[in-house]
């Protein structure tokens, strides 16, 4: 019978001392611990301790010298699996950057998908893309008449190779991330040994990994929080951890807890959706999750209602409350920024939405605001262990205990810089070493709270939602009738809270308008998976900055004011007939 | 594909298990653009018309299908592989 790695090496624990992956890996597998990969049902299907993935992975890498020039970028499709791991930690092996991508996405999502992948290949430069077998067929399709060569993830179509190894050393670059960024305009980062290894070490010192731990996970390779948080930060501190797809997850995410119960884990992390639909979802059983010591919140805003819920559900399961951790993370700063303080659970700032809204400081509700004023939001905590966090205001001016500003962040976990097509890598960080997160909040007691995302990213049901991808689901469905769109969120507003797309239409033909709008509202549906309130509004409204890009905040602004003529088809319609 | 054909009609019965309201499912009618289906319960669909008919969709096949008419062929031609 199968049998999951020990959650305890035979080697000494050492935490926080590598600069690189290869050599990380190198002193893992020396130990017994390892990667477990479970099916959907929670049966365990693969073992792959760290002293077979560091054979396999340098077995492959010399296959893949063979055939890669040193340095040049590998599309990776990321599934969680066996094959993935190996030829992640081979491209490590053979100095050659892999680029981690999504999966396809469910029920008619191929077109897109192939889109994407054809835009990533593109913006990343890929040399060649490696894709498990059963979604080979899509990767053909999409990269046909490219140069980029396409393979399993197997490496089946690799030839024999005994050449060095050209492992990367600790000046090397490490992977792309492309997890952030629309689909219509994917954002690849780059990460460094460097900033990947300080992240893991932040990761671990933040959250107390200690020897003997264990990591549960259903979050998606692809993603810095599934990538980096829970994959190669438990490798360097030669922890097991035990896998589930994030398909699996969907499907049955009974099993993720099942598995956390049964193997006695200590650190998981989940957005709070994760929490909600486990929550939602459950229907019984007997669970000991006792042993879970840092559930970890991120990903999303997090929503302290969503957290209740999944406490009371598994209250009786030994699930205690004070293991929430709410943490603060992005891609640009390789994942994590700040984690809330250990054992102390979710800590939520009730405060008065309106008074924010007008000047910017998050004063707290008092019995006389008005319930449809009060927002909740959740302190994440200080900055990652050697890191730096500061707020300012616009002029850049340091910020004090509950005035809001924009989120700055320091340290050695700040990407390089950001792929571009025409400059090739802009840098993220100011020349003081200070990365702008973009996204807005202030201090509470030393502690961050976070009140909005990028100031253009929609929060959907716990799915962040790029109004890029919304805009071009518009054009797309609109054709030459749309000129340009906006996309935006309202929510404490006169209007209905939800999403509002503002599209230019050139038709004044009512019946035109009329099935457009209904064309834009499915595309948009099918293509982002939320429902989108669709205006037309006439031709040139829409504002656009001095160098021509379109200003969603300032568009929103004008909306809320009513300063659109939304019924100008039907006037105009009118005017005509009278002529 | 056939209307009254007994694949079709238990798709139709899941799917209403998932749709809010008065929506007329035809084998025409898109799963995600018409019905308004959450991208997170269409993974628990999916398993539903799974286990209902004893078949497994591939991740391939799955993101080619936009309407009811096409899941049904497919469960339909899963079913007659087996």
């Amino acid at each position: 019978m199968m049998t999951a790695t020990p959650s305890t090496s035979t080697i000494k624990y050492v935490r926080g001392a590598f600069q690189t992956l290869t050599g990380a890996l190198d002193y893992a597998a020396q130990g017994v611990t390892g990667l477990n990969f479970y099916s959907t049902k929670g049966e365990l299907e693969f073992v792959l301790g760290y002293r077979e993935l560091r054979e396999r992975a340098m077995n492959m890498a010399a296959r893949l010298v063979a055939v890669t020039p040193a340095g040049c970028r590998v599309g990776l499709i990321a599934d969680t699996s066996v094959d993935f791991s190996v030829m992640f930690y081979a491209c490590q092996y053979a100095g050659v950057l892999p680029v981690p991508i999504s999966m396809p996405t469910a029920l008619g999502g191929r077109n897109l998908y192939e889109d994407q992948i054809a835009q990533i290949s593109q913006t990343a430069n890929l040399h060649s893309m490696m894709a498990p077998d059963n979604i080979l067929s899509v990767i053909e399709e999409a990269l046909a008449g490219s140069s980029v060569e396409v393979g399993s993830l197997t490496g089946t179509h690799l030839p024999d190779g005994t050449a060095a190894l050209r492992p990367f050393g600790g000046d090397d670059m490490c992977y792309i991330q492309f997890s952030s960024g629309s689909t219509s305009t994917p954002k690849g980062i780059l990460g460094s040994q460097t900033s990947v290894t300080t992240n893991c070490r932040a990761i671990q010192a933040g959250l107390d990994a200690c020897e003997g731990d264990r990591i549960a996970s259903w979050l998606p390779m692809y993603h810095d929080m599934g990538l980096i948080g829970q994959f190669i930060a438990p490798m360097l501190a030669q922890l097991s951890a035990d896998y589930i797809s994030p398909l699996s997850f969907a499907r049955r995410p009974a099993t993720w807890l099942k598995l956390i119960s049964e193997n006695r884990a200590t650190h998981s992390y989940s957005p709070s959706f994760g929490y909600e639909i486990s929550a939602k979802r459950w229907r019984g059983g007997d669970l000991d999750l006792s042993s879970w010591r840092v559930a970890g919140i991120g990903g999303d805003m997090v929503r302290p209602e969503a957290l209740e819920l999944f406490a009371s559900t598994f209250a009786d399961s030994g699930f205690s409350p004070q293991a929430f951790v709410p943490s603060y993370g992005l891609a640009e700063a390789t994942v994590a920024v700040s984690f809330a303080p250990l054992n102390e659970g979710v800590k939520t700032d009730t405060i008065n939405a309106h008074i924010m809204r007008e000047i910017r400081y998050a004063t707290p509700a008092s019995e006389i605001t008005k319930d449809a004023e009060k927002r909740d939001f959740v302190a994440c905590g200080r900055a990652a262990p050697e890191h730096e966090i500061k707020i300012c205001d616009d002029a850049g001016k340091r910020l004090g205990d509950r005035s809001v500003g924009r989120i700055m962040f320091r340290g050695e976990s700040v990407s390089p810089g950001i792929l571009d097509d025409e400059k090739g890598l802009i840098p993220l960080a100011d020349e003081d070493g200070w990365l702008d997160t973009g996204d807005l909040g202030y201090w509470l007691g030393g502690q961050v709270v976070l009140t909005g995302r990028h100031k253009d990213l929609i929060l959907w049901n716990g799915k962040n939602i790029w109004p890029q991808d919304i805009e071009w689901a518009a054009q797309k469905a609109g054709g030459r009738h749309i000129s340009q769109a906006a996309a935006f969120e309202l929510t404490d507003s006169d209007r209905a809270d939800g999403i509002y797309l503002l599209a230019e239409c050139k038709s004044h033909n009512d019946e035109i308008r009329q099935t457009l709008v209904a064309d834009i509202t499915s595309n948009v549906r099918q293509i982002v998976g939320a429902p989108v309130s669709v205006i037309l509004v006439p031709s040139r409204s829409l504002i656009v900055t001095s160098s021509g890009k379109l200003s969603r905040q300032r568009t929103r602004r004008k909306f809320l004011a009513g300063s659109f003529d939304v019924s100008a088809g039907v006037q105009q319609e009118a005017l005509a007939s009278t002529i | 594909m056939n209307v009254d054909s007994t694949v079709f009609q238990s798709i139709r019965t899941i799917l209403s298990g998932y749709v809010d309201g008065a929506h007329e499912i035809a084998p025409h009618t898109r799963i995600i653009a018409d019905l308004e289906i959450d991208s997170v319960n269409v993974f628990d669909l999916i398993m539903e018309i799974e286990d209902a008919n004893d078949v497994s969709i591939s991740m391939e096949t799955i993101s080619t299908i936009h309407t009811v008419g096409e899941l049904t062929d497919v469960v339909e031609s899963l079913i007659r592989a087996k």
